[in-house]
């Protein structure tokens, strides 16, 4: 047997053989094949392991006493009464999932999600929100809603939307495909029937949405793979190479660079990808004397001085 | 599972010459060497599956060897069986969880507390599992869950960062913007800090049990937005939003800021502000959509330096 089948097999029967001692009567096979996800030759086989589990000095008496007749299978509880206590990982990932899941507007808060977590997590002895707090980002339940009911529905939606990388409010009939959480942020995936395209809209720029009446008329298409950028740059492919002084080295970070790179007087070098021409505009005006600007894929695209000067203008009007 | 067994079963710790002995599978194995590598494998097994087992010295004819044995107390899961229903939504969480970057078996949690559940079988979860919907890109990282585990049962933990030696009183764990930081009080500089997860440099010891109680504002412990990054003086500031962008400004500052809205459409935010730097970035986010009312001085750090950066 490999090392990870004997580890699965180990694991496995630490879980189950306590499973099927607490089953008053024992359990039907193919009962425990599904719980524990195995075949009955599987089964079969992980019990002749118990039949030879016992304690010094291994005789009859001291043995695990495994009883199988034709579709049944019993245990005597005489050691394994219980199953092992969690790993910290496994505590982690049913803790994070579940609240997780449970955050999801319309996810009934009492419900047996609710229940089972509350179990688990005093078994942890885990404080939610103190010890662990899951952070998927800001939604509104109302645009979800409406979101998610066109997307189970197949309809349409209008939506206002402020694109911050553009910085420009459009109003939009959209196809949602899917809403879904990512990295801290709530997004759905339509077709947008005014672009003509596939696009990806953040939840918290949505500043309405109401049902429309129109059914929807382009096919979701499939869903993202894990790892598969959330955004492809259908209209603007822009690059520039920025060298930006250490003390703003976290709000670069946000910008995921393409790469970094720590020069010897600790500033950083950076290549970022904006989505657009206004995007990359915003950034250097953030970071204004902290970067300079070394190199731009199109530097006639952009124009951030004139940015500069709306801002210093509108500052100009406030202080008269 | 002898070895599971004879180490949960026994009043005292078992030296390796002892379980060769008693052990059947071990007993058919007739060199040392042999016998030692079967050990050391099961050993690691025992260990990632997170079994606890300890190792003690015991007394010998030529001098202490170690002894081993699984802490029974710590061995069980001690908590009420879940039901059908119960189970069947945990799976449903973690199936639509998209659990990502690991090593360990995710389902060997739902395997302990009672197997797999189809949702699909248990009546009530329908409307969950219609109201749900994919969240992505969770990881769950040991270390995360070392931490978590610490700040459950208040340790202290040290750990490098950034090449130095950090000393810290765990309170917890957050993920957000998709990646976890640690959040608690750190010895050295006597008070609260961020850190994150993927950053922790080598292994994490346990120092001592008995943190400190974190103080009532900490179940913020996700990271600060920038402009409360704490390197400056506290200050209140006033910032208006034009109607274009007020109503995602107030969404993106709930919790940090009042909101104060105008027939117009526009907002009026008020917000404590504890770096300047971070202020500036946040309100130059919204480019010319907005306007620094108060104080003077705050006014003067988002005007001077769009001013000194292009004039």
């Amino acid at each position: 047997m490999s090392r990870r089948s004997t580890a699965d097999t180990v694991a496995r029967l630490l879980a189950m053989i306590p499973w099927i001692a607490s089953q008053p009567g024992g359990a039907t096979i193919d009962e425990v094949c599904e719980r524990f996800s195995i075949t009955p030759a599987q089964l079969r086989s992980d019990l002749e392991i118990m039949n030879v589990v016992g304690v010094a000095p291994q005789t009859p008496d001291t043995m695990v006493e495994v009883t199988i007749a034709d579709e049944w299978v019993d245990i005597r509880p005489q050691w394994f009464t219980k199953p092992p206590a969690l790993t910290a990982e496994q505590g982690l990932a049913l803790v994070a999932a579940g609240r997780s899941l449970l955050g999801v507007p319309g996810v009934d808060p009492t419900g047996p999600l609710a229940r089972a977590l509350a179990n688990i997590e005093q078994a942890l002895n885990v404080e939610p929100g103190r010890h662990l707090v899951m952070d998927l980002g800001p939604i509104d339940p109302e645009i979800y809603d409406t979101l998610r009911t066109a997307a189970a529905q197949r309809g349409t939606v209008a939506i206002r939307y402020y694109s911050h990388g553009r910085d420009e409010v459009t109003e939009r009939i959209i196809e949602p495909w899917r809403v879904f959480a990512e990295s801290g942020a709530w997004y759905t995936e339509a077709w947008c029937t005014t672009a003509g395209d596939r696009r990806v809209f953040r939840l918290e720029r949505i500043a309405e949405a109401h049902p429309g009446t129109e059914p929807a008329t382009v096919e979701p298409a499939p869903e993202l793979l894990p790892g598969q950028p959330l955004f492809t740059n259908t209209t603007t492919n822009l690059e520039a190479t920025l060298v930006v002084e250490p003390v703003f080295a976290w709000a670069v970070e946000q910008w995921n660079p393409v790469s970094t790179e720590e020069l010897p007087d600790g500033r950083m070098r950076v290549t970022v990808a904006a989505g657009s021409p206004r995007g990359l505009e915003r950034l250097l005006v953030q970071l204004g004397p902290a970067a300079t600007l070394e190199w731009c894929s199109d530097p006639s695209a952009i124009n951030p001085a004139a940015v500069a000067n709306r801002i210093r203008e509108r500052y100009r009007r406030g202080s008269e | 599972m002898s070895l599971v067994l004879a180490l949960l079963h026994t009043e005292r710790p078992l030296t390796a010459d002892e379980l060769w002995d008693q052990i059947p599978g071990y007993s058919r194995i007739d060199n040392l060497a042999a016998f030692r590598r079967a050990f050391e494998r099961d050993k690691d097994l025992l260990r990632t599956q997170g079994l606890p087992l300890s190792v003690e010295s015991v007394p010998a004819d030529d001098g202490p060897v170690d002894g081993y044995r699984l802490d029974r107390k710590q061995y069980y899961l001690d908590m009420t069986p879940l039901g059908p229903d119960e189970l069947g939504a945990l799976r449903l969480a973690m199936d639509l969880v998209g659990l990502t970057d690991t090593d360990s078996d995710l389902d060997g949690g739902l395997l302990r507390l009672g197997g797999l559940v189809d949702p699909g079988s248990v009546d009530g979860l329908t409307e969950t599992a219609l109201a749900a919907t994919p969240v992505a890109g969770i990881n769950v990282d040991p270390v995360a869950a070392q931490l978590m585990r610490a700040a459950s049962a208040g340790d202290v933990v040290s750990f490098a960062y950034r090449g130095e030696q950090r000393t810290i009183d765990v309170w917890g764990v957050a993920m957000t913007s998709g990646h976890w930081y640690l959040s608690g009080r750190d010895h050295l500089r006597d008070a609260k800090r961020l850190f994150r997860v993927d950053r922790i440099e080598g292994d994490i010891t346990t120092v001592a049990a008995g943190a400190g109680a974190p103080p009532p504002d900490a179940h913020r412990i996700g990271p600060d937005p920038p402009w409360l990054f704490a390197v400056d003086p506290e200050v209140e500031a006033t910032v208006r939003f034009d109607a274009v962008v007020a109503g995602f400004a107030a969404g993106e500052t709930a919790g940090y800021a009042t909101a104060h809205w105008e027939p117009d459409g526009s907002v009026t935010l008020t917000m404590a502000v504890t770096s300047y730097d971070g202020f500036r970035w946040f309100v130059l986010g919204w480019l010319d959509h907005c306007e620094v009312i108060a104080p003077q001085m705050l006014r003067d750090v988002v005007a001077d330096w769009v001013g000194a950066s292009h004039e």
